[in-house]
């Protein structure tokens, strides 16, 4: 028993002890602590965070990192119990946001350095914007396909049945902004869906899962996000990528403040961070598309303005977002 | 055995520990459930039926739940006795190496369900070792087997269960008494007559509650059936609720997600108050203090063909999976052939490198132990006070500590947060690791009350009223002669705790806050930044820490053992 007490304290002593926040401020007035939710991967988010805190003493951000299905989740929940820890939010879910902008619980910002960014990457009159540019795009097994691969259309090749992978729009949020491009557009309507159907693809999970199958012959050739195919051609795996001839899927990514936040301004300093040349190089470096205008595009990357993109009808997805996805469900058989 | 002087003390002592029980239970276990019935029965704030008639007014939900229900029979009805027929093999007979099989068995219970779902898929998917190896072999041009749909669900899901099973009978087994088989024996009776008439009757409570368990962690399970099910269109409850909660943006998402989890809440307390049922009528004692050990049954001719057959399921089921993730782990990346400059450990270096998987230890490591001592600290005086009739309405305590287990981790999930967000009592754990103490206590608390509730039903209790006729006090009996006949229920109640405590999921996810991530949110975001060799050797690494583990328990078990049977001696 006295075995046990012992062990037990030393596991107290060990586990995580909370730091009061820092006292010390920088030198343009920030400090303290944020909590920031994102979907963003965990390796990357990190490389800015170290980077901003560096550039900025006595400031903090701690990282809440989870997938966009469990992060909305949890973030729902909070709030609907009244409160959340979030201070800045970021994640590729377009709606989620559009009906924060509308609940008034985002707060507009004016950040220095979106002088320096498109004004369409500003979202809501300045209640979000956009820190750089990710598409969903087919990719693909150089072992198994051998094929040039240039069009949706290449999905319903009856040469890859069965091998066909894609996310789910009840996980990935960028696949229901697919949805609401491809049902928008006359070459590719929901017929294109139930041709895709027919070559019986794997529809499952987030587009991680996808970008890993494809890399390891799991399936032949999928719909996955552009920067995930990038990573694993970059660790030395068969995999290759194209942005559809037909137009890719644009899937924005806001990144917003909290109106119920208690440190506006660092939360704000931490997005102008984002936005700005240092941030967007750490971007850059990690195989993201900047938008910043002065920041060059990374090695092999078209600019966006080379890259054919389906129209998202937005309207149409928060008007008949349930219908949509029941049809989506209905046909490929995962209601 | 006790005075009548005594009966006043002992009724008002008998209130005070209901009300300090219940109490504990109220703001563990019944505060969260609560939170997850009243949002099941609220619309617009208001009380309401609407999200109970969503769900069974929907075609696809109703769908789900017989699936699930197909799920949970099919694989109780797999796993559970492929359990006994292996835990009656290496504790009873002279089977060959039965004790490294005894070890090799339980070792897919440490895998956490994700990865290894991730395992069968390298192993049986489409493009898995095993498909691709047959391919070839037969000049195929699609693969052979498909891991995709119901079959693949119930294959993993049994995979995964059956150590339950065979952790408690195959410690029942061998604390079972063999004068029964031996009066039997000697009556005249057949080996198989002896298996049918007194052994299978003997072992009836702990096949019942290893089944209820098993059933019910198949029914409650997510990972499994969404890696594998969804993209064969088998659609389970757990897939439907995770849905509602996160992907369907339903605006009454939460409320027919919690309204669906209280579905499975009752599909779990009638398999309860079935496994009630079975274990009613009869008295299962068997140790009694007055046997020894048994000569182990002698397979004669059948000693070597069981042994390979038992052989050949270890080397696909245990060693298959944890080839798989070994070869992942050491490949440079993902879809290189397998040759030797493809070969690297830089992803172990990797690993070593990331303060993040360190502190994932330290945090998942401290849970680990803290949470299962605590509990089965508790379910030994909960089952004292239940056995002794100590405490009044003993009979609902089992049925309010095995709800939470009942229900998916991410419902628990959300009942924890819409519970503990605010200060209550003025103490306020949320984002703190204390929230996922508290959660794990409130979904593993099920394991040693089981096995401890088992293992408590085999002894008879004549040796604990001979102690107290001969002068012990309750707290006596309780340490001199039932703690150490109970040490195995014990010891393997902890260990089922400590084992799906260490790699927990689907609680933590929502749970953990920065700086207290699990081995098991890292491992799921080292995956999900498409680094799968580096999260090959990320299990890699937490298996072969569990199996260290698991090797000191053992250790640390038979020392006990050697204890208790010098104290059977005496007593006997």
């Amino acid at each position: 028993m006295k075995n046990v007490i012992a062990i037990v304290m030393i596991l107290l002593a060990i586990s995580p002890v909370f730091a009061g926040g820092s006292k010390e401020e920088s030198s343009n007035g920030i400090s303290g602590t944020i909590t920031l939710y994102t979907s963003e991967t965990l390796t990357d988010v990190q490389s800015y965070v170290d980077q901003f805190e560096l550039l900025n003493p006595g400031t903090k951000v701690e990282i809440f990192r989870l997938g966009t299905t469990e992060l909305t989740a949890r973030l729902m929940t909070e709030l609907q119990a009244g409160e959340t820890p979030a201070d800045v939010i970021w994640f590729a879910d377009m709606a989620l946001f559009e009906q924060f902008a509308q609940d008034g619980r985002l707060l507009k910002i004016q950040p220095a350095e979106a002088a320096n960014i498109p004004e369409s990457f500003v979202y809501f009159d300045g209640m979000a914007y956009e820190l750089r540019l990710i598409y969903q795009i087919i990719a693909y097994n150089t072992n198994l396909v051998t094929e040039k691969i240039d069009s949706w259309f290449d999905l319903t090749d009856e040469r890859y049945k069965g091998k066909v992978g894609s996310a789910s729009p009840f996980v990935s949020g960028a696949t229901v902004t697919q949805v609401a491009s491809v049902i928008n557009d006359d070459r590719l309507g929901w017929d294109f869906y139930k041709k895709l159907a027919a070559n019986n693809p794997v529809v499952s999970g987030g587009n991680g899962g996808i970008a890993r199958g494809i890399a390891s012959g799991e399936y032949a050739i999928g719909l996955t996000i552009d920067f995930m195919a990038r990573a694993q051609q970059e660790q030395g795996s068969p995999v290759g990528y194209c942005y559809q001839k037909e137009g890719a899927v644009y899937v924005p990514t806001p990144a917003g403040v909290m109106a119920a936040t208690d440190n506006p301004e660092l939360s704000t300093a931490f997005i102008n961070y984002l936005m700005s040349v240092p941030g967007q190089l750490q971007l850059q470096a990690n195989g993201y598309m900047p938008v910043n205008k002065n920041v060059a595009l990374p090695k092999g990357v078209p600019s966006a303005a080379d890259i054919p993109v389906l129209e998202t009808d937005w309207k149409n997805l928060a008007e008949n977002r349930e219908s949509i996805l029941n049809e989506y469900a209905k046909i490929f058989g995962i209601d | 055995m006790y005075l009548k002087s005594s009966f006043l003390s002992r009724d008002s002592r008998k209130i005070g520990i209901t009300v300090l029980v219940y109490g504990v239970l109220l703001i563990l276990f019944i505060y969260p459930i609560l939170h997850l019935v009243t949002a099941a029965f609220t619309r617009d704030g208001a009380f309401s039926c609407g999200n109970m008639l969503e769900i069974v007014g929907n075609e696809s939900n109703l769908r789900a739940l017989k699936n699930s229900l197909v799920l949970g029979i099919a694989v109780t009805a797999i796993a559970v006795p492929l359990a006994l027929v292996f835990s009656w093999l290496v504790v009873r007979t002279d089977l060959h190496a039965r004790r490294f099989f005894r070890t090799a068995l339980v070792v897919p219970f440490f895998i956490p369900p994700f990865i290894m779902a991730f395992a069968w898929t390298r192993l049986l998917g489409n493009a898995g070792y095993v498909n691709v190896f047959l391919q070839n072999l037969f000049q195929l041009d699609s693969p052979l087997f498909s891991i995709y749909g119901a079959g693949g669900v119930i294959l993993v899901s049994v995979i995964y269960t059956y150590p339950y099973s065979f952790i408690v009978l195959s410690r029942s087994i061998e604390n079972m008494g063999a004068h029964l088989e031996e009066a039997a024996l000697i009556s005249g009776a057949g080996k198989g007559r002896v298996l049918r008439d007194i052994v299978l009757p003997v072992l009836l409570p702990s096949v019942a509650s290893s089944a209820m368990i098993v059933f019910v962690t198949t029914i409650s399970m997510f990972g499994i059936p969404a890696l594998l099910g969804t993209p064969g269109r088998f659609i389970v409850v757990t897939t439907r609720i995770y849905g509602y909660i996160g992907g369907f943006r339903d605006p009454n998402g939460i409320g027919i997600a919690t309204g669906l989890s209280l579905l499975l809440l009752v599909i779990a307390g009638m398999a309860q108050s079935v496994q009630a049922l079975m274990t009613r009528f009869d008295r299962y004692s068997t140790i009694t203090g007055k046997s020894a050990p048994m000569e182990p049954v002698r397979l004669g001719p059948f000693r070597l063909p069981l042994t390979i057959l038992v052989a050949l399921f270890v080397l696909m089921v245990v060693f298959g999976p944890l080839a798989a993730i070994l070869v992942t782990s050491l490949t440079r990346a993902l879809g290189l052939p397998l040759s030797p400059e493809n070969m690297t450990l830089a992803h172990y270096r990797t690993l070593a490198g990331m303060g993040l998987v360190q502190r994932s230890f330290r945090n998942s490591l401290g849970l680990a132990v803290i949470v299962p001592s605590l509990i089965t600290l508790a379910a030994v005086l909960l089952v004292y006070l239940r056995r002794n009739k100590r405490v009044y309405g003993h009979q609902f305590i089992d049925h309010i500590v095995s709800l939470p287990y009942a229900v998916p981790g991410i419902v628990i999930g959300v009942a924890m947060i819409l519970s503990w967000i605010h200060p209550v009592l003025g103490v306020s754990i949320y984002n703190t690791i204390w929230i996922l103490a508290l959660a794990y206590i409130v979904r593993f608390m099920i394991f040693p009350m089981r096995t401890i509730d088992a293992s408590w039903k085999q002894i008879d209790s004549s040796l604990e009223e001979a102690a107290r006729i001969s002068g012990r006090k309750n707290f006596g009996v309780l340490r001199d002669i039932s703690m150490p006949l109970l040490r195995s229920g014990i010891s393997s109640g902890w260990l089922l705790a400590f084992m799906p405590a260490l790699t927990e999921l689907t609680l933590s996810i929502l749970l953990y806050s920065p700086g207290n991530e699990t081995i098991g949110v890292t491992a799921f975001n080292v995956m999900e930044e498409g680094l799968v060799p580096v999260a090959g050797a990320y299990a890699m690494a937490i298996v072969m820490i569990v199996l260290i583990l698991q090797m000191l328990h053992g250790r640390f078990f038979e020392m006990n053992r050697m204890n208790k049977n010098r104290k059977k001696r005496n007593y006997g």
